[in-house]
């Protein structure tokens, strides 16, 4: 017959405490470095910008914005500019050299 | 209150399902398993290895296949699981471990996560060496993007 | 479910995360909803009963922006034909709707108005997966719109009156107002 384990609540209550510090601590995969197609992004907004004597706020496409706070953000910012630049070049005559493919 | 008619009914077993098991080194469940955040159902093969002998510690490895309306779930987990009061008919069990999610669909980039998952849950013994159980899981994601999720499963355990 | 249960589950699912995703709301037709802070980002849902809603979301920008936007339907077997489009409708936008785009539109243009059109044709479908809620999502691709400040309507409809769920999401920074989601957890969810 085995020996029922002498303090069971013990172990439980390790193994709680170990859950919960791990669960209080979900992991950050770190910064991303900003997307070739935001830099480009960036570049032709400001380019626009600069055309019309207007400044638009890109904060979060720039290097140290918001898009770059982890691998999901940093993949939806790189297709949203990529595709942002696009639809400029389709849609908006005149564009400045720096929208240029 | 369902597990405790199910507790009384299982008191109310022959003496000899009640009895202690040997202490078999492998056990498998087979493990009926529903996911609540990223619904899906399925099916989710448990292996336990005792270690050192006769305490509560187990190690656990469960992959497992299930399907929900938007993707197919592949989890694969690997940890501790401690089982008390061996030898009673009813059985707390507690684990914690690392769990590789993999999710996908036909037409998309499948997602690959890393997770922390722990477990609790109680099983019941049927006899010496079979035993059923319910057990339910919290899992927060570390890596492939944030998340969390809960799962409930059946256990359907066999000493080997 | 019961409200009870639902707020527990969504509070289990939601707490260690609440300060890393997008603001939830949930839209109803015919009456627009308001963003008052258009600095951090959203994902709003909405549900197609009859195929005939427009659902229309105001925004105000105070300065010149840029930032990203995306409609999204549930990557299920029977929304497979369900692509809603969205337009971003203003008066100081650079787009000009084509007269195709145009002639879809749900609602007329404003005098004056610019507008940037989107009306889910993409093929193959992007898909993507939304590590919150642990689903999959067909997506009209995200596009980094850059808007001239001034004040702006989303609108959202169905060209082939399909039924079902969808959303939009804008922005990228951290919102936190999880406080709707408790209340409407099963939009977000199933």
């Amino acid at each position: 017959m085995s020996e029922p384990s002498k303090s069971p609540w013990r172990h439980a209550l390790a193994l709680g405490g170990l859950g919960l510090s791990l669960l209080g601590g979900t992991g950050c995969e770190g910064r991303q470095p900003q997307s070739a197609s935001c830099q480009k992004f960036v570049a032709c907004v400001n380019a626009l910008d600069e055309a019309r004597g207007s400044r638009t706020n890109l904060a979060r496409f720039e290097p140290e914005g918001a898009c770059w706070g982890s691998p999901e953000g940093a993949k939806l910012c790189g297709d949203a500019c990529e595709r942002g630049v696009g639809v400029m070049r389709e849609r908006m005559p005149e564009l400045p050299g720096a929208c240029a493919p | 209150m369902r597990i405790s008619l199910m507790a009384l009914g299982l008191l109310a077993l022959p003496a000899s399902a009640r009895e202690p098991s040997a202490p078999g080194r492998l056990e498998l469940f087979i493990a009926p398993e529903v996911t609540l955040v990223g619904l899906s159902a399925g099916v989710r093969p448990e292996l336990l290895v005792r270690l050192g002998g006769e305490g509560p510690h187990r190690l656990r490895l469960a992959p497992g296949l299930l399907v929900g309306p938007e993707f197919t779930y592949v989890p694969v987990a690997l940890g501790y699981r401690a089982s008390f009061r061996d030898g009673q008919v009813v059985r707390p069990l507690v684990g914690a471990g690392l769990e590789y999610q993999y999710r996908f669909v036909s037409d998309g980039e499948p997602a690959r996560q890393l997770a922390f998952y722990l477990e609790a849950g109680a099983t019941f013994a049927v006899s010496s060496r079979l035993s059923v159980g319910l057990a339910g899981s919290a899992d927060v994601t570390f890596r492939g993007g944030p998340g969390a999720g809960l799962g409930v499963r059946a256990l359907v355990g066999w000493m080997l | 479910m019961s409200t009870r249960l639902r707020s527990l589950l969504a509070l289990a699912v939601l707490l260690p995360i609440i300060a890393r995703a997008h603001s939830p709301s949930v839209l109803s037709p015919g009456v627009p909803t308001v963003i008052e802070d258009t600095s951090i980002s959203y994902a709003l849902y909405g549900v197609f009963e009859t195929g005939d809603e427009v659902f229309r979301v105001k925004v105000s920008f105070p300065e010149d922006f840029a930032l990203p936007v995306e409609l999204f339907v549930p990557h299920r077997e029977e929304l497979k034909e369900h692509r809603p489009a969205f337009a971003l409708v203003g008066p100081g936008l650079f787009f000009t709707p084509t007269a195709e785009e145009r002639a879809a539109l749900p609602l007329p243009l404003p005098e004056g108005a610019g507008a940037y059109v989107d009306l889910n044709r993409v093929s193959p479908r992007p898909v993507f997966y939304e590590t919150f809620t642990r689903r999959f999502f067909w997506s009209t691709g995200v596009v980094a719109l850059v808007v001239p400040k001034g004040d702006y309507e989303f609108w959202m409809w169905s060209p082939h009156k399909t039924r079902g769920k969808f959303g939009i999401g804008f922005g990228v920074e951290e919102g936190g107002d999880f406080s709707r989601a408790f209340e409407d957890w099963s939009v977000y969810a199933y």
